[in-house]
């Protein structure tokens, strides 16, 4: 029941009927394939004028006629109907029939919807989408794969000459360094990896400097893509909206990971910490900063205060209310949707003003996997 | 003035203006030159589509020159004219020739008006009555309905 992974359709494929054959004739063939009582009677019709021309154009008066557009126009013409159609339009065509599917599942068409959906939105780079589960996808490139990795926070480090690299999974020599917000969150057991991988908090367990080599290694490159991939399975974050397809293309998976992911109303903490914000209390109004250390602190305000990630996914500062999340969607202010993020309560409104650093943070930190819930 | 000749030799005398919105038209007077006074012929056309063909580039003749065209920019559907709305309706197997003459005759308003309006017909339509409209019979498996049903999950939330 498998389908092949789509493959790019550039251009889409031709129609089974060639296209050069005369068209009249194409939208009857069409026409004859239906249950319709037409086809008896232009049968009829065929049988009684086969001595004289007959001109079945005639026959075109009806408005009843029906025909498959999408499989009777040349290709390039059926891709140009889908730019036309909204991301969910194309999705549901879909499932219409085998040459629709062809057109609404192509990687092209997808990439298409995603540049159009992501120009000028902050948190979406034309970039896959970390939160689907790429897994099953055996089609990404080592520069996707590393993208991926670099936006769910995985650091990779070139191998030293103490510790070479291993391409062989589990090792601990592997040049890998998590964050360890991200792997709090990660499925690691459920996947059964043995060994322990070399988390590494803050500066702590970076490697001396003299072990690390200076000769240029390349790295990683085509021969790690088995660990690669190994790795891009473990760490899938385990706080991944529910139901994102992975039977289809790669740029529809993300696509919809980005749907999904803008309607949550939580914050991570690398999001808050990297993000510049702007403020604004009262007759306060500045910039502020989430600092990691759970400090707090604004331009327009004098003093520091402590801050929190509550478990609900709603950043507090001292005693104040907990911060709403938002984010600025085409039902926000009727500003430019660009996804950025507004924080507030009855008494302060945080605006993010950039994009902050990568790596984007994908973790729900104070999230738990029980306690995960999603509308 | 230039003359064309339909596939079943209907004769259509039009203006150079008319004539020039179509880039295959404009091309091959471009190649024969002025003077020749030879019909210019288009097999691939009827003489009834020919017909709305003309009707369209008249009404058109003095569109200004379009935009540059930005790729990532959504190309909404909404935005037909209300006289462009008028002429595309039209039953299928008409609408269905009409965008493949505009295809060979290289008018690129024509063709995108033909894919905005088929696109049209489409949106906010469920499976069902997407196959209903164009009478396309389901050639999936039940295991590969299941499958596509779950891609399109998403499609339902609001």
């Amino acid at each position: 029941m498998d389908f092949p992974h789509p493959t790019p359709v550039t251009p889409p494929p031709t129609p089974d009927v060639p296209l050069d054959a005369d068209e009249d004739i194409l939208i009857f063939q069409e026409y004859s394939n239906q249950p319709h009582s037409f086809t008896s009677q232009y049968k009829l019709l065929q049988e009684s004028s086969k001595d004289q021309q007959f001109d079945y154009d005639q026959l075109f008066f009806e408005d009843e006629i029906k025909l498959d557009f999408v499989k009777r126009l040349p290709p390039e013409i059926s891709w140009e109907l889908f730019t036309h159609l909204e991301p969910k339009d194309i999705s549901l065509c879909g499932a219409v029939s085998r040459t629709w599917r062809s057109y609404a599942r192509s990687e092209l068409l997808w990439n298409l919807v995603c540049r159009r959906a992501w120009r000028n939105r902050q948190f979406h780079p034309l970039e896959l989408h970390p939160l689907v589960n790429w897994g099953p996808y055996n089609n990404l490139s080592l520069s996707e794969i590393l993208q991926i990795l670099h936006r769910r926070g995985v650091v990779l480090r070139p191998p030293t000459v103490s510790q070479p690299a291993s391409a062989n999974w589990p090792s601990n020599t592997y040049p890998v360094s998590l964050s360890s917000w991200s792997w709090g969150n990660w499925n690691a057991n459920e996947h059964n990896v043995p060994g322990t991988l070399s988390t590494w908090d803050s500066t702590d367990n970076v490697p001396d400097e003299d072990t690390i080599t200076t000769e240029p290694i390349d790295f990683p490159t085509e021969e790690y893509l088995p660990w690669l991939k190994r790795l891009l399975s473990v760490t899938f974050p385990l706080h991944a909206p529910p139901s994102i397809p992975t039977s289809c293309g790669k740029w529809m998976a993300s696509y919809v990971a980005a749907e999904r992911d803008r309607k949550r109303t939580r914050i991570t903490r690398s999001e808050l910490s990297s993000i510049t914000w702007k403020f604004h209390s009262g007759n306060h109004s500045g910039f502020a900063e989430f600092r990691e250390n759970g400090v707090w602190t604004s331009d327009s305000w004098p003093h520091y205060e402590w801050w929190k990630l509550r478990r609900d996914g709603r950043p507090q500062i001292n005693f104040y209310s907990p911060l709403t999340v938002h984010r600025r969607d085409e039902h926000f202010d009727g500003q430019e949707p660009d996804w950025g993020f507004v924080l507030v309560n009855e008494f302060m409104t945080f605006v993010s003003v950039d994009n902050g650093s990568p790596p984007i943070s994908l973790g729900m930190d104070g999230d738990t996997p029980t306690s995960r819930n999603h509308n | 003035m230039v003359k064309i000749t339909s596939s079943d030799n209907q004769e259509f005398t039009i203006s150079k203006e008319i004539a020039n919105q179509s880039v295959l038209i404009k091309n091959m007077l471009e190649d024969v030159g002025e003077s020749d006074d030879q019909p210019i012929p288009l097999p691939n056309v009827s003489g009834a589509i020919l017909q709305k063909v003309i009707e369209y580039a008249t009404m058109h003749k003095d569109d200004p020159p379009p935009a540059p065209e930005d790729e990532t920019k959504l190309k909404t559907s909404e935005d037909i004219e209300e006289r462009d709305k008028e002429f595309m309706q039209l039953d299928q197997g008409t609408m269905f020739e009409i965008i493949l003459a505009a295809n060979y005759l290289d008018m690129k308003n024509l063709l995108d008006l033909g894919c905005k309006t088929v696109a049209n017909m489409i949106k906010g339509k469920s499976v069902e009555e997407v196959r209903k409209l164009f009478n396309i019979v389901n050639d999936f498996t039940p295991e590969e309905e299941e499958q596509i049903r779950k891609e399109n999950e998403w499609c339902e939330d609001r």
